[in-house]
């Protein structure tokens, strides 16, 4: 694993070339990190599941043109994978609310790959930041960032009037974004 | 402050449909408030999905997907569609296409889609049913039209149908298109009769009948070959 390419390159090999091989090294570098974000925003394993499938397709077809303007690979292919599941979520539960996720109900585990090194060190410093964020402000940062819900949704999931929802979300954006900055962390 | 403004969270979870988004992108080019607001989120793109716990993949998901990949690969469209040729408008872009539909349409009493799950039509030997119907609204002039998914047993087919277009000259066509996602695949070609009236059938293979299609659109294309839009939308709807 050790002697990959860049992700850039790979992907080129995928787009120009069809490379199977090369679709698959970029898979298996991201599975873990894409599962776990699809989980925590869906929480159903088949849904992620099938967001991921669909992500990786689109990549294969070339319905999906990435390049280097749009910044990092492993923060597009994110952003991909969010909206794909928010895509899934609408389908599924357009009416529904979606519980907030205990901790504790997750499947958890310990490993990180060695290649998602930038995991662990990104992770321990957005999850400090979330955790410094007052207990509500976590919740709606979830409801909001991870379930993807409307503003009317929060608005009753939290049981805190519509006009406010936006005010709130801000002020949480604001103290990660500088809780961040402040751990030399992302920053663009 | 407007009532826009109140829209971008929505924008940013990607609820509003077509038109309030071609609506609020007008907006958002001059505000600076909502402008900061996505900018702030778009900085913590980056690091916000890292505040994901470790999850294991469900076992054997790398197998399904690959094995899924490899199928949809071997399925082709069954229309003559070669692989998008590299030139001229890769791009469609839908916001562009939504922002002339809304201008033709907010003053149109918001006609928009009609979506009807269950409406079966009788025709013959076989029992079809409508998957999806769509009213489809004309960018300018009086066209109209309706786009119809319909489910018959193995096969499903869009249905065309569309009266008070102009008259083509030469080698022009009206061309049907589905979107998903702003990207354009062609789905029927129709000339009209003297009265302006058209309608075309279009079989869908495996891969477009699995697809989740979003927009339905006919354009007047120069010829019969395009294989992205190069003339003006006609008609247009969301699925």
């Amino acid at each position: 694993m050790s002697q990959q390419l860049p992700d850039i390159d790979l992907y080129q090999k995928v787009v120009h070339e069809q490379d199977a091989a090369a679709l698959r090294q970029l898979y298996q570098k991201y599975e873990k990190l894409i599962y776990s974000f699809s989980y925590k925003m869906t929480q159903d394993q088949e849904v992620s599941e099938e967001a991921i499938q669909e992500v990786f397709l689109k990549l294969w077809k070339k319905h999906a043109p990435y390049d280097e303007s749009k910044g990092k690979f492993s923060s597009w292919l994110l952003t991909m994978t969010r909206n794909t599941c928010l895509d899934a979520l609408r389908k599924r539960n357009r009416h529904e609310t979606v519980e907030y996720i205990e901790k504790d109900t997750l499947r958890v585990t310990e490993e990180t790959p060695a290649d998602i090194l930038e995991w662990k060190e990104q992770g321990s410093a957005i999850q400090e930041c979330m955790s410094g964020l007052k207990e509500e402000q976590q919740h709606i940062v979830q409801l909001f960032y991870f379930n993807g819900l409307t503003q009317q949704a929060i608005s009753k999931e939290t049981d805190t009037p519509l006009g406010t929802i936006k005010g709130r979300i801000r002020l949480a954006l604001k103290h990660l974004k500088a809780c961040l900055k402040g751990k030399g962390g992302h920053e663009e | 402050m407007t009532q826009q403004c109140d829209r971008v969270l929505d924008y940013y979870n990607q609820h509003l449909n077509d038109i309030e988004k071609a609506a609020f992108e007008k907006h958002l080019s001059e505000c600076a408030d909502c402008q900061e607001m996505l900018s702030d989120l778009r900085s913590l793109e980056d690091a916000l999905p890292f505040a994901a716990e470790p999850v294991e993949p469900p076992s054997g998901m790398e197998e399904r997907i690959f094995a899924h990949i490899e199928t949809q690969d071997s399925s082709r469209p069954a229309e003559s569609t070669p692989m998008r040729p590299s030139k001229k408008k890769r791009q469609w872009m839908m916001p562009s296409v939504a922002a002339l539909l809304a201008i033709s349409l907010f003053g149109n009493a918001y006609l928009f889609t009609q979506l009807s799950d269950n409406a079966d039509i009788v025709e013959q030997a076989t029992i079809d049913q409508v998957l999806q119907y769509a009213e489809l609204a004309p960018t300018e002039g009086d066209a109209s039209g309706t786009a119809s998914i319909i489910d018959q047993g193995e096969e499903k087919r869009l249905v065309v149908q569309a009266s008070n277009l102009s008259a083509l000259s030469a080698e022009e066509v009206y061309q049907v298109w589905l979107l998903q996602d702003g990207q354009p695949e062609r789905a029927g070609t129709f000339v009209i009769d003297n009265e302006g009236r058209g309608s075309v059938i279009f079989s869908m293979n495996e891969e477009f009948a699995e697809r989740d299609w979003d927009t339905v659109a006919v354009t007047l294309e120069p010829d019969a070959n395009s294989e992205l839009p190069e003339g003006d939308i006609i008609l247009a709807s969301e699925l």
